[in-house]
């Protein structure tokens, strides 16, 4: 299903929650909202389930207005943060609830609702526990129930808030891939939301990166990654040195290396440089003083090593093979020269 | 405030070469808008304690825009960036913006970490006391009038899922009502059958020893059947339900809410009122009057008991006295069951409110859980009042 979202503004008292947001939800894809708390994407999600009002703009569903279908009619499928199972229920119970609650021309008879719970704890790989409750299932179980019971109704669109962020590291890699191959195989329409870019990446085919109650960019993972619309995703993507600079004609000097850049060729002025640490590389220092930076540390990773360098225009991250620093003869406390090979440039407002 | 970065100026070509190092300094320029402070050279402890002590005494006037340019800034250490914030927080106090310019992205972090740091806000303009009661009495009464306003709003929403029900009475969740009835009524009938009956010899007690010195014991009995059937009988049993059953309301809902139990049923397309709220309500409405009804015979038992023991009034005395007051005041049963269902809408009705008025935190459940029993009780009183005062211009 295609859902579609067009100007929502939404505040909490002084704070606005979504300034002005558009987006485009294509059918069976799978789509991340990515950004740090207080982005607004959790808000985003809840105004789409409809469990939250938004004070301006529209939600489309396949080209209808959402605020005229009922809740019931939307067939969202919703899953938590912390599961929110009903805990006095079983887990068959508590899968098989939202078509027990249907009117009873929309319900479907006993047998086939409990051949459904029986097939989706199957889809879960929790085949049999059906008896038991919530509290006597694991987190990363407890999880896959609430999965189960929100496909139960056959929903038009799943919707997912950070759904494994209550869960330890390794069994939420596990359930990334689990639901990944669950995606391929029914195929609906799903949003999730997720301040873990490793997640977000690994899952979505496309990603939307948020700031502030707006919308930084969309794309899929290797466009976020390979071109950063702004400063914020450049920063938020993690790991990035920035690095002020001055702009001649389009050519910035970054910590003393010439880099053509983006910006068009009349522009000149101060701008801020994104470099990645791995896009750096160290040399012996040759004369020039621009580029000269002090080594304060050095951190062996594999066959790579983190170096820490100080450089006039700031604190510099580097990451490059450690054969190289050997060559170069550099160690702690001697100096090198910064070569630069690959900046994004943002002007500085 | 706003930290941006911008291009060095008079930058130290180098860093190791202490002699290069030049003394901080500060300039201040001002023109109608803008005020912008410029600070140069080497910043470290002493240059800002010195620099924080004459700052203070700088006049910041009334600019719009301030701007504190550390471009040209060759050390700073966490001292200097606090009297720098301290100096940006002091002009944003008087309503300007403020932009920090930096060329050092360690100097920026530093003032980003500062920044954030715990710094005391400025103290806050003192009130005189009166005009500080008069505010505090105000703010209080706007959130009365909200609070009211939000629990009347809730009890239309009632009401109209109420008159859906009764054109649709399959959408009754009769089992959760039924398994409310059993925890607010059934199982509070030892609790309200003792404090009853407790209540009736306590009242015997004291009234035989007032009128025995008009010789007027027998009219202990009068006292009795009165006061309980009207009042007491029914206040005691709302009050002891309220405190039992419309905080466990406000918790259950509470915690489902915290949960995300109740946002899950709304995805479901379930209406939390229905579904929660009015199996609770009708629970308690149908429940109360049972409960006021059987308080009443407790209380009267507690105190013919106390008039057998302290007056030597024999049972069938008790009854016969009973039945007397009773021909004249046929009224009274009544006149206290008819409350009942009253005070149990209002009961269930403040708990079920403050249950889904719960967000974010567990302590949240407990706030909430506090404010409805205080709130209900109130109400509950407040409205025995107006019933009494209803009842009295009534003649009945």
């Amino acid at each position: 299903m295609t859902i579609e979202a067009l100007g929502l503004e939404k505040r909490f008292g002084s704070f606005a929650a979504l300034r002005g947001v558009d987006l485009k939800v294509e059918p069976g894809e799978l789509l991340a909202l990515l950004g740090p708390s207080g982005s607004g994407k959790t808000t985003l999600l809840r105004s789409i389930a409809g469990l939250e009002t938004v004070d301006r703009g529209q939600i489309l569903y396949e080209g209808i207005d959402a605020d005229t279908i009922s809740l019931r009619d939307r067939r969202v499928g919703f899953v938590f943060q912390h599961y929110a199972l009903f805990r006095h229920m079983t887990i068959a119970d508590n899968i098989a609830f939202g078509l027990k609650v249907r009117p009873r021309r929309e319900r479907p008879p006993r047998a086939e609702i409990n051949a459904r719970v029986e097939q989706l704890l199957e889809l879960v790989q929790l085949g049999g526990l059906g008896g038991r409750f919530p509290a006597q299932l694991s987190g990363g179980q407890r999880q896959r129930v609430a999965l189960a019971r929100a496909l139960a109704i056959e929903p038009r669109v799943l919707l997912l808030d950070e759904p494994f962020g209550a869960l330890d590291a390794r069994v939420r890699k596990e359930l990334r891939r689990w639901l990944r191959r669950l995606h391929e195989e029914i195929h609906v329409t799903t949003i999730f939301v997720t301040h873990d870019q490793d997640e977000a990446f690994e899952l979505a085919d496309r990603v939307v990166v948020m700031n502030d109650g707006k919308i930084e960019q969309i794309g899929s993972p290797a466009e976020i990654y390979d071109q950063p619309a702004t400063e914020f995703v450049y920063e938020f993507l993690g790991g990035a040195n920035r690095l002020p600079c001055h702009v001649e004609g389009g050519v910035a000097l970054i910590a003393g290396t010439r880099l053509t850049t983006d910006l068009p060729r009349d522009f000149t002025g101060d701008a801020v440089a994104f470099v990645r640490p791995h896009e750096i590389g160290v040399a012996r220092p040759n004369g020039h003083i621009d580029d000269v930076a002090q080594v304060r540390s050095i951190l062996p990773i594999g066959p790579d090593a983190r170096l820490d360098l100080e450089h006039v225009s700031g604190h510099i991250e580097a990451l490059v093979p450690r054969e190289s620093l050997d060559a170069a003869g550099i160690g702690v406390g001697s100096r090198c020269a910064v070569r630069i090979a690959r900046a994004r440039v943002f002007p500085t407002s | 405030m706003k930290i941006v970065d911008a291009a060095r100026t008079n930058a130290d070509p180098d860093l190791s070469d202490p002699d290069a190092q030049d003394a901080g300094s500060w300039d201040v320029e001002a023109d109608d808008d803008r005020l912008t402070i410029l600070v140069r050279g080497h910043w470290d402890l002493r240059m800002a304690l010195r620099a924080d002590a004459e700052l203070r005494e700088t006049d910041l006037g009334g600019a719009a825009r301030g701007v504190i340019d550390l471009t040209a800034v060759s050390m700073l250490d966490t001292m200097a960036a606090l009297v720098v914030m301290r100096l940006a927080r002091r002009i944003e106090a008087t309503g300007a913006t403020v932009e920090l310019r930096v060329a050092d992205s360690a100097h920026r972090s530093l003032l980003e970490q500062v920044e954030q740091a715990q710094i005391p806000p400025p103290p806050r303009r003192r009130m005189n006391a009166l005009t500080e009661r008069v505010a505090r009495v105000g703010k209080w009464a706007v959130l009365m009038a909200t609070d009211t306003r939000d629990l009347l709003a809730f009890f239309g929403e009632l009401c109209v899922v109420l008159l859906r029900i009764v054109r649709h009475p399959r959408r009754l969740r009769f089992v959760s009502m039924v398994a409310n009835m059993q925890a607010v009524g059934l199982n509070a009938v030892p609790i309200v059958g003792l404090l009853s009956f407790l209540i009736g010899v306590v009242l015997a007690y004291q009234g035989a020893d007032q009128l025995r010195r008009f010789g007027a014991e027998v009219f202990t009995v009068n006292l009795l059947t009165i006061s309980v059937l009207r009042e007491i009988g029914i206040l005691m049993t709302a009050i002891i339900i309220a405190g039992r059953s419309g905080s466990s309301f406000t918790a259950q809902i509470g915690t489902m809410k915290i949960n995300q139990e109740v946002d899950a049923m709304r995805t479901m397309g379930l209406d939390p009122m229905e579904v929660l709220v009015v199996p609770r309500v009708l629970a308690l409405a149908l429940t109360l009057p049972l409960l006021g009804f059987y308080s009443d015979i407790m209380g009267l038992l507690g105190g013919a008991l106390m008039c057998r023991l302290n007056l030597g009034i024999n049972f069938d005395a008790f009854l016969n006295q009973m039945n007397q007051v009773l021909a004249i005041y046929d009224t009274s049963l009544w006149v206290g069951l008819a409350k009942a269902p009253v005070f149990a809408v209002v009961i269930a009705l403040v708990g079920c409110f403050h249950g889904l008025e719960v967000s974010g935190s567990a302590e949240s459940v407990g706030q909430r859980t506090t404010i409805s029993v205080v709130q209900a009780i109130f109400i509950v009183i407040v409205l025995d009042a107006i019933f009494s005062i209803v009842f009295s211009a009534l003649q009945i």
